[in-house]
């Protein structure tokens, strides 16, 4: 199905010169700690709490309504900390969705109000490069500490696998994030 | 009691019951509506939302509300029958409300963690060192009894050996770095007051 | 219907079924032990066939009052025939296996009744005590994500009854090419017995931990004394038709990559990884202090580090459900990793003992096999291993069900028998008050199938089951359609022929409301993603897929795989493949399409022009009233859709079908070739295009 076009309020939004698309209306607090790498939307009420701690996206990421961009937490023997939370690139986060993850790979998909708990990794990238594939459907619970594998389809309350996603994941996802950044368009007047 | 604040928020009528403790952190950005307590050492994110519609709220210490969490003494249904008193709800100390959870809990405890997207009625009190997991919600008249952890799609319950410890680190560390990001809403109450337990 | 089987001897490897009951009802089941198909069908991959059994007890059946399995085994070349009970007293399917669709049970067994499965028969109840299971295929591949690994050997228990079983790890000659996918023959020996049943649904795992499928449903029929089918409906989302073999094990949780021989030897579990027993969530190690301050303490002592406690313990502790060890009264560790204690089978002896007699059997089998040179044709099915059990070796060849040697059956183990003495329910069953919180549900005990636990505190963690990463193949020639990378982290492929990547996207872009018998817009938009220019006609739905490289795909499932036409990869002896039968398309278009009279040209995929604003469109002539819009590789045609005045009351979206043409440059056959080739596509396509909306 072709994305239908999405047409903004021109006022609303902030374009900047590497193509991000910010709406005024978010909440960024600690702005000076979050990283938007080009081509990202942040969509009205959209909460990215660079606050607490560093928050990185990369290229042709998508944050929907609502959705809550907030680094996890971790207590340790001395004292707690914040992690800093990095998205890969071409990442969508649906409406409502609460990303609390360490770690978000690239081309992932995480669906309308699901719910990713404190130290997640989706996908582990450390050692790989930016290439982790998975889908994350609306409403499921990721719980903490859970890491959650290229090339699969999480949903329900805990989430587990659900499926296995086909092969060229990776080529849907820019497909799906690029269309997306292209059919977001300026109201015209 | 009376409205000092210096903030520039609208509703100030409101403004009038809004009692804030010494300690208190209170981000400006939050939604604080009705007759409202808040006692010291408890955090209030931005976009955090406490509707006093029915009654007043008062909010013990030591409580982190996050961004989006929802704490409301809503209004009795039409038909219900006319209360006798005016419905207080209060909430006990060291709670925490992650993001997006709905709290209607006419009485919550001590350290309980409200986990994000938990929904919480007004007929249930929760006691202490209980978890209600995530996008878990409860709606049944009942009395969740303590250190119960309801978790998964089915709102399965289980009795925790661990209690749930109070987070006094994540306490510490918001007190020590908010400051550095938001405006608060001032204390205007000059002593502790008594009203939270 | 004890009668109907008592002339079915154990060796006739068919058996018939079906007494008619005078009032109303076929009692009785109709399966069936399977004749070995004919040589000639042996060969043929076009023998397949479909049969419906209907079953029905008489009113003594107390547990069973209804039942309907479907199983479909497709029929091409019509040389099966369809019987059902009803019609034909004698159903003689010739086919062994196949996959149930659906199954019915009306009065509804529930595992958690099942102390012992309940076998009615004539009008008494039985539980039976063994259950063998015979695997005819390997399955390899995953479903619902988890990893379903099969080492030769496994055992299955259900609720108390045990599925013990040999796993042949490839499917025979004739087989590979009658059998769909996965399937499962469970055959019930010693069980006097006409009818056992019983349905699961999630998951059966193994008690030694080998084995773990997953599945919708697993059904057991069985009648005296004969092997009986279970049959799995086991549906893997995979392209239309591909062998799978596994490539390498990982786990999940802590990516270790392990060669296949180390995976087998820990039962395709992680060594070091815990899934919680509550909630089978992945359990995390997590430290304290030793226990005699922690029980009072537990994780809070973490802060209060600094005082000099001498011992740091370690217990684990699942943070969605606040599980942990210590709840289980599994005592702490002092190292991080690993040490804890393994649960034992209680039954580990007689699986050992079935075991080793089925390896005996494998052997002998193998020797005959050897002797008889049958050679399968697809060599790199491991015939080598041992693949199939005496029994189906025998039903293969149409032997008799008898061993003919004496020495293996001295080897045989005891076979466990069947008993009308159980244990007296303990009184305080009715009086003691149930904590539900305490009870381990259906799903905590299928974790633990060898203990069954009743109460949550004596469940334990389990091993993290591994997942794979799999290459997959082409039926037809055996070339590898996808490869990955054997790094679990990395999302790179080595070799990678996705459709995605070959035939053209298609795309909806809007559609006009429908309404019967009316024409409505429907816009198309077209993607060529090749490095050539293609033209793309469409064409009627009936028009015939002539070319070799026929595929058929739904809207949902564009990503099928290519089969390269060309016989030529030399076979190699690999891990048993899965092999999965095309999908039936069962899609019937109910709308007609006003087919454009002329076709669509699109130029190649070009990366740079995403940065390119010049926008040329190639100066195609193009069609107005066929191409709405272009850009790049991509183009939005316009077409008609009329759905049918038949489905008005119809709740079905409307469907509308065509055959997509497209010029197709196979670059990949051009090294055996010289140059490339070029041959026409025809893709069916069918396209949900949306609800009717009402007559306006």
């Amino acid at each position: 199905m072709e994305p239908q076009d999405i047409y903004y309020n021109k006022a609303e939004y902030v374009e900047t010169a590497s193509g991000n698309k910010v709406s005024r209306l978010t909440v960024l607090c600690g702005s000076q700690n979050i990283v938007l790498h080009g081509k990202v939307i942040v969509q009205s009420d959209a909460i990215i709490r660079g606050d607490l701690a560093n928050v990185r996206t990369g290229r042709y990421c998508i944050i929907s309504k609502n959705a809550v961009i907030r680094p996890p937490f971790k207590k340790f023997s001395r004292g707690v900390a914040f992690f800093p939370l990095t998205m890969g690139n071409h990442v969508f986060v649906g409406e409502r969705a609460v990303v609390n993850a360490a770690l978000v790979g690239s081309y992932v998909y995480i669906g309308k109000n699901a719910i990713i708990v404190r130290i997640t990794f989706i996908c582990q990238i450390e050692r790989s490069v930016l290439k982790d594939c998975c889908y994350i459907e609306d409403g499921a619970v990721v719980p903490p500490e859970t890491i959650v594998p290229s090339f699969t389809r999480f949903a329900g309350s805990p989430a587990t696998c659900v499926e296995e996603l086909p092969e060229c994941t990776l080529d849907l996802m820019v497909d799906f994030t690029k269309n997306y950044y292209e059919h977001f368009l300026p109201a015209r007047v | 009691m009376d409205g000092k604040m210096s903030s520039n928020n609208s509703s100030t009528y409101r403004r009038a019951n809004l009692k804030i403790a010494p300690g208190a952190v209170v981000c400006e950005e939050s939604i604080l509506k009705g007759d409202i307590s808040i006692g010291a050492k408890t955090i209030i994110h931005p976009r955090a939302c406490i509707l006093a519609e029915a009654g007043p709220i008062i909010i013990g210490e030591g409580n982190i509300i996050e961004e989006m969490a929802t704490i409301t003494n809503r209004q009795l249904p039409s038909d219900a029958p006319e209360p006798v008193t005016v419905p207080v709800q209060i909430i006990g100390n060291y709670n925490v409300f992650e993001t997006d959870c709905v709290c209607e809990s006419y009485k919550v405890g001590d350290n309980n963690i409200l986990e994000a997207k938990a929904q919480v009625s007004r007929e249930i009190e929760l006691t202490n060192g209980c978890v209600i997991g995530a996008a878990c919600s409860l709606t049944e008249q009942e009395t969740i009894p303590e250190n119960t952890i309801v978790y998964g799609s089915q709102c399965q319950r289980r009795e925790m050996n661990d209690k749930p410890y109070p987070q006094i680190g994540q306490l510490d560390f918001l007190l020590k770095v908010l400051p550095n990001y938001h405006h608060f809403r001032k204390s205007n109450v000059k002593s502790k007051p008594g009203g939270p337990l | 219907m004890a009668q109907t089987f008592a002339g079915t001897q154990k060796h006739v490897p068919e058996c018939e079924i079906s007494r008619k009951n005078s009032d109303e009802t076929d009692v009785l089941l109709s399966l069936v032990e399977t004749a070995s198909p004919r040589k000639e069908e042996r060969s043929s991959d076009a023998y397949r066939r479909r049969f419906v059994v209907k079953v029905e007890t008489d009113t003594q059946g107390s547990i069973l009052d209804h039942l309907d399995v479907h199983s479909n085994v497709r029929s091409r070349g019509n040389r099966g025939e369809i019987m059902t009970s009803k019609d034909h007293p004698l159903v003689r399917p010739r086919v062994s296996v196949s996959r149930i669709d659906d199954f019915v049970v009306s009065s509804g067994i529930t595992l958690s009744k099942l102390g012992a499965i309940t076998i009615v028969s004539d009008g008494r109840t039985v539980p039976i005590r063994e259950i063998w299971v015979e695997l005819e295929s390997i399955m390899t591949s995953g479903w619902r994500g988890r990893t379903v690994g099969i080492s030769s050997e496994f055992s299955l228990i259900v609720s108390g009854i045990m599925l013990r079983s040999v796993v042949s790890s490839a499917a025979s000659v004739d087989s590979c090419s009658l059998l769909s996918l996965p399937s499962i023959i469970v055959s019930v020996t010693e069980v006097i017995s006409s009818v056992v049943m019983f349905s699961l649904s999630g998951r059966l795992v193994d008690s030694s931990g080998t084995f773990n499928v997953v599945m919708s449903s697993m059904k057991v029929v069985c009648s005296s004394r004969v092997a009986m089918v279970v049959i799995c409906s086991f549906v893997v989302n995979l392209s239309s038709s591909s062998f799978l073999t596994v490539d390498s094990h990982y786990c999940p949780n802590c990516m270790e990559n392990l060669p296949s021989s180390e995976v087998r030897l820990k039962k395709n579990k992680c060594s070091n990884c815990f899934d919680c027993p509550c909630c089978f969530q992945t359990l995390s190690t997590r430290a304290g202090l030793a226990p005699v301050r922690a029980s009072a303490l537990t994780e809070g002592e973490e802060n209060k580090d600094v005082k000099a406690t001498p011992k740091k313990v370690y217990y684990l502790f699942c943070s969605l459900c606040r599980w942990s060890s210590r709840d289980a009264g599994i005592p702490d560790q002092s190292v991080a990793t690993g040490g804890w204690p393994e649960q034992e089978n209680p039954h580990v002896t007689r699986i050992n003992a079935l075991i080793d007699y089925h390896k005996v059997l494998a052997s002998i089998e193998k020797q005959q096999c050897e002797r008889k040179k049958i050679h399968p044709k697809r060599s790199f099915m491991p015939a080598t291993m041992y693949s199939f059990t005496s029994a189906l070796v025998r039903k293969r060849i149409g032997r008799p069900m008898k061993p003919p040697m004496q020495s293996q059956s001295s080897a045989q183990p005891v076979p466990s028998v069947a008993s009308e003495d159980v244990d007296e329910l303990s009184s305080d069953i009715f009086t003691e008050t149930v904590d539900i919180t305490k009870i381990t549900t259906l799903e905590q005990r299928l974790q633990h199938p060898e203990v069954q636990a009743e109460k949550i505190n004596e469940l334990r963690p389990q091993h993290r089951q591994f997942l794979v990463k799999r290459s997959q193949r082409c039926r037809v020639c055996e070339h590898n359609v996808s490869k990955s990378d054997l790094c679990p982290q990395s999302t790179k492929f080595k070799i990678l022929l996705a459709a995605f990547y070959h035939i053209p996207e298609v795309k909806i872009v809007t559609c006009e409301p429908l309404r019967p018998g009316k024409s409505s817009e429907l816009l198309l938009k077209f993607c060529n993603p090749t490095q050539h220019q293609t033209q793309i006609t469409i064409l009627p739905l009936d028009t015939s897929l002539s070319t070799s490289l026929t595929e058929e795909k739904d809207i949902k499932q564009e990503d099928t795989q290519l089969s390269e036409s060309s016989n030529l990869l030399p076979s190699t002896v690999r891990q048993a493949p899965v092999t999965e039968d095309p999908k039936v398309i069962k899609v019937v278009s109910n709308a007609d399409l006003m087919l454009p009279h002329s076709s669509l040209i699109l130029p190649p995929r070009d990366d740079a022009a995403e940065y390119d604003d010049t926008n040329d469109n190639h100066n195609f002539q193009d069609d107005p009233k066929l191409v709405v819009w272009r850009k790049g590789n991509k183009a939005v045609i316009r077409l008609h859709v009329i759905p049918h005045d038949t489905n008005k009351d119809n709740e079905d979206p409307v469907i509308v079908g065509f055959v997509m043409q497209h010029g197709y440059v196979n670059t990949i056959a051009a090294l055996e070739h010289k140059s490339p080739q070029k041959v026409d596509v025809k893709v069916k396509l069918y396209l949900t295009v949306g609800q009717l909306v009402g007559e306006t």
